[in-house]
This record gives structure tokens, C-alpha cells and sequence, in this order.
């Protein structure tokens, strides 16, 4: 199954820079220009992470993040930003990114980590699904 | 002292004269009303006059009316006349005569009321003086005001600059992103092409070139743009916005790092900078942000001294002592000179030009240093060069939590 990544920022070129990127490094990736495009992309699309930047038009960064956290607690949410500051670090954590990097991104590594992170927690919530089944099928079977 | 009189009697003339010569002033006579006017019209006229009442050309009454709508200086006049009704005392009063002299002159109360006039005349004279005295002060105070004016037309300028600069920077932050992440990537996309074995073993010598400096430049940009992310965060971090005081421990040779990065572009051609700041020298307790300005500001004045000069040399140095961190600047410029060395604390002192200062550094810094229970000083250094030093409180051991 193909690692699906959303990214969402307003500026073309990062969007484009941060598609190119992962896209080289083996995922899949979709962009959109702010938080209702992002909504909108992803009422029709299954998506593992979503990248996004914080400042943005039309819906911002945090108002997407706390979307996605109700209607796909699934999904993993990595904020990008400009505004390095302690306030905008404790507004992504209380509205409960997986984590956020600052701009500007001299060297991406720290992003791959993030996204690698992400996938992992991803895993590891469906290993557990499928322990669940697994123990289902098997009570099923015992007629427990 | 000149007195004037004005009489057509020959004689009262010649008496009045003697008389005032007598008592060491210097008379001038002349015939008419129209002739004494145009004397006392003139600038340093005689500021005392004797007025015959009846003259041809202007009478002693008309002659005073008239002079009297002059509020520039006072002459103190005496009317002369034979009248001596109540009704003319009342006539040669309001038409503004300070005293009178009955014909036929007695002249034993001459020398009194001479007296009486020099008293008033002095102290007018005095009062002038303190008048334009505190005319030229005035004057001298509104040029200086407009100064200010300008001075904080220009500072406000500058300050707005500053609040700029946090957006602009914020600005840069995001091409630096892409720049980047896009050369990050052609270094793993070239990286990937070389593994692939795409360049073949050729013998075009381009071919071999661009092998050899692609890697180069990729690296090249990408160390560019690391450059530009840490000048950016200095001057974000430089113009912050944020007034309020946060003290807290902090390392002061970050702090000299930071400010010598700002200062960069000012220091590179012909400073060297040397920096002594022993591992011994333990954190210092302040506003981190507030002690970098006073820094950056030393090392603006220390460069624009060494401006041109050869062989300059920028000095930081720190030290403990006691229970308190001390910093020196020290140049190799041309010192201050010993007339202005008590005035470059004053706000709005200067000896650079306005365009791009405000004379307000130096006088900051020391609010800022006194703030931090430090004070700000400067001599000069016995082999040339100023030195301006400050300290600041050590951080307690408690405090010191990272």
C-alpha cells in the first residue's frame, strides 16, 4: 500500500519543492493551496500525512489541524512554519500536530524524520487494529 | 549720559545745558518739536528727554504722545513749562510726561530729578538687556526644539525600519525554503544519476567538468542559504519587537557572537576582531536581546571610528569580577577627545552624520546597562583608542537552569 502524503501551503514553489522530495524518496504525493482546498481533498481521497504550513488563506493551518484531528483522527499532521515562536509551538501541540518544524528548511532531513515518524505511529495503530481482529476472528471461532 | 532738550528760549537752552553738563551728562539742544521727535526716533537716542511744552513745529505735548506709541524703549521725559494748573499737571501727564520743571527754572531740583530719571533709565537699560537676553534664549531654544523634531522624525524612521525587518525577514524565510529543499534535492537526484552509472566513462573533457563541479555547487548553494537563514534570524532576533524586559541567565559570548554577525558587513574589510572571553567568565543575568544592542552598538562606533584606517583592531574582552560580568570594547581609532569625552552619553549628541544614526545609541546603552545595575563608561586607552566598558550582574547558580 503506497504512503500517501498531502501537502498544503500556499506558495507554489514550496509545495512543488516538498511534492518533488518526497516524491523522489519513494512516497505519494498531492498538494493543495490552503486549509478548505486540503478539506476538500481529503473528503475524496485517502491520505496517511499531511504536511501544512501555518500561515495560509482562507482557512490556516491550525483551523485545518484541528479539522483533520475530528473528521480523520487517522491522520498524521506535521506543521511547517515561518513564525518560530514559543506560542505558535504550544498552539500546535495543544491542538495535537505530530509535531511542527520552523522554517526555513536549510536541510529537509529533519522534515523525513518527521514524515518517517508519522508513518511509524501509523503502523504501529494498524498492527494493533489487526492484533484486535485477529483475537475477534479467533474468539468467533471459540465461541466466546 | 545723553540727555535731550527741547526749547526755542535761547537761554533756557545755554542754562539747562551748563546745568546738565555740570552734573556729567552730555546735552544735546535743539529749537523745535519736530527736531527733538526725529533725535528720539533714532536708534541709541538719548533716554532722557526735557521737553519745552510750547515750541514750534511739534508742541512738547504732541511730541510726546507721539513718542509714546514706541513700546521698543523708554525715554523718561521732563516737560518744561510756565503753566502750573492742575489741569495742565493732568494735560502733560496722560499725554505721558514723567515729570515736569516750573518756569522759571529752579535749577537747585534739577540734579533730584535728573536722579529720579537715571534711576528709571538704568533699570530700563537693565531690563533690556535681560530681554534680549532671554529673546536670543528663546530663540536659541525653538532652533534647538525644530532639531529635536528632526532628530526624531529620523529615529522614528529607523525604528519603523526595525519593525519592518521582523515582516521582511519573516518574508526571506520562505524562498530560502524552497532554495533549499530544491538543492537538497538535485544533490540526491545527481547522487541517484552517478549510482545509476548514467555518466559512462567518456573522455569529453565538459562532461568531466560538470562531474566534477555539480556536487561543488549544489554544496555551494546550500551553504549560501545557511548564511542567509542566520543572518535573517539575527536581524529577527535584533529587531524584535517585543519591549518588555525578560531577564534571564544567558551566555554573553552568544551574545558577542550574535552582535559581530549583525555587525559583519561593517567589521570584514579592515577590522580584526579579537575577542578574549575566558571559559571561566560564568552567565550573566539580564535581557539578553538588550545587552546584544548595547554590543552592537559599541561595535558600530568602534568600526565608524576605525573607518579608513589601517590595520584596525576591534577588542572584546570579559572578565569576572566579584559578583559581576565586565565587558570591555576597546579600537585602535583616534580616541575621544577630551571636550566631548563628558557629553557622547547625552541623547541626541553626535559627531557622525545623520544619515544613518540617531545619536540616541550611547545614551540607550547606558539606560540599559543602569537598568541592569551596571553602569557604562569609556576612557581612553594610553596607546590610543577609546575603550568603553560596562558591567553586569552573574548570573545566580540557582538561576542557571537551560
Amino acid at each position: 500500500m503506497s504512503k500517501k502524503i498531502l501537502i498544503v501551503d500556499d506558495e507554489i514553489e514550496i509545495r512543488e519543492m516538498l511534492s518533488r522530495h518526497f516524491r523522489f524518496l519513494g512516497y505519494n504525493t498531492s498538494t493543495a493551496g490552503n486549509g478548505e482546498e486540503a478539506m476538500d481533498y481529503l473528503g475524496e481521497n485517502k491520505v496517511d500525512v499531511v504536511i501544512t504550513d501555518i500561515m495560509m488563506p482562507v482557512m490556516d493551518g491550525v483551523t485545518l489541524l484541528k479539522s483533520i484531528r475530528k473528521e480523520y483522527p487517522m491522520v498524521q499532521v506535521i506543521m511547517i512554519t515561518g513564525y518560530v515562536s514559543l506560542d505558535n509551538a504550544l498552539a500546535c501541540m495543544r491542538a495535537q500536530a505530530s509535531t511542527c518544524v520552523f522554517k526555513p528548511l536549510e536541510d529537509l532531513t529533519e522534515l523525513e524524520k518527521a514524515v518517517e515518524n508519522a508513518f511509524n505511529t501509523i503502523e504501529s495503530w494498524k498492527r494493533k487494529f489487526k492484533e484486535l481482529r485477529g483475537l475477534k476472528i479467533s474468539a468467533k471461532e471459540n465461541n466466546l | 549720559m545723553k540727555i535731550l532738550i527741547a526749547d526755542d528760549d535761547f537761554v533756557t537752552r545755554k542754562i539747562l545745558s551748563s546745568t546738565l553738563t555740570q552734573e556729567g551728562f552730555e546735552p544735546i539742544a535743539v529749537e523745535d518739536g519736530s527736531a527733538a521727535l526725529k533725535i528720539l526716533q533714532q536708534e541709541n537716542c538719548p533716554k532722557i528727554a526735557i521737553l519745552d511744552w510750547q515750541m514750534p513745529g511739534l508742541t512738547g505735548i504732541e511730541v510726546l504722545k507721539e513718542l509714546r506709541k514706541c513700546q521698543d524703549y523708554y525715554v523718561y521725559c521732563i516737560l518744561l513749562t510756565a503753566r502750573s494748573e492742575a489741569e495742565d499737571f493732568k494735560i502733560g501727564f496722560d499725554a505721558g510726561t514723567d515729570d515736569f520743571l516750573t518756569k522759571p527754572i529752579d535749577t537747585s531740583l534739577i540734579k533730584q530729578k535728573l536722579n529720579v530719571a537715571k534711576r528709571i533709565i538704568q533699570y530700563e537699560i537693565n531690563e533690556g538687556q535681560m530681554r534680549s537676553e532671554i529673546v536670543k534664549y528663546a530663540d536659541s531654544m525653538k532652533e534647538l526644539a525644530e532639531e529635536r523634531a528632526k532628530q526624531l522624525v529620523h529615529a522614528d524612521r529607523l525604528a519603523t525600519l526595525g519593525t519592518l525587518a521582523a515582516g521582511i525577514a519573516h518574508e526571506i524565510n520562505n524562498p530560502s525554503t524552497f532554495i533549499a529543499g530544491n538543492a537538497q534535492s538535485l544533490e540526491k537526484y545527481w547522487e541517484a544519476l552517478i549510482q545509476k552509472g548514467f555518466f559512462s566513462e567518456t573522455k569529453d573533457q565538459q562532461v568531466d567538468v560538470i562531474l566534477e563541479d555539480f556536487p561543488k555547487m549544489i554544496s555551494g548553494i546550500r551553504s549560501g542559504v545557511k548564511r542567509i537563514t542566520k543572518i535573517v534570524s539575527s536581524l529577527k532576533s535584533y529587531a524584535r519587537q517585543d519591549l518588555t524586559i525578560k531577564k534571564s541567565p544567558f551566555d554573553i559570548n552568544e551574545v558577542v557572537e550574535e552582535a559581530l554577525e549583525i555587525c559583519h558587513n561593517k567589521i570584514k574589510y579592515n577590522i580584526t576582531v579579537e575577542k578574549n572571553i575566558p571559559d571561566s567568565v560564568p552567565f550573566a543575568f539580564g535581557d539578553k536581546y538588550q545587552i546584544e544592542q548595547v554590543i552592537v552598538n559599541l561595535i558600530t562606533n568602534a568600526a565608524d571610528a576605525m573607518n579608513g584606517k589601517k590595520n584596525a583592531r576591534l577588542l572584546i574582552s570579559c572578565q569576572k569580577n566579584e559578583n559581576m560580568v565586565q565587558m570591555e570594547v576597546k579600537d585602535s581609532g583616534p580616541g575621544i577627545s577630551e571636550d566631548i569625552i563628558n557629553k557622547i552619553f547625552n541623547p541626541f549628541f553626535t559627531s557622525k552624520g545623520r544619515q544613518d544614526n540617531t545619536g540616541l545609541g550611547l545614551s540607550i546603552s547606558k539606560s540599559i546597562i543602569e537598568e541592569h545595575g551596571g553602569q557604562l563608561n569609556v576612557k581612553n586607552a594610553p596607546e590610543g583608542g577609546a575603550v568603553f566598558y560596562f558591567s553586569i550582574p552573574v548570573a545566580k547558580k540557582s538561576e542557571e537552569n537551560i
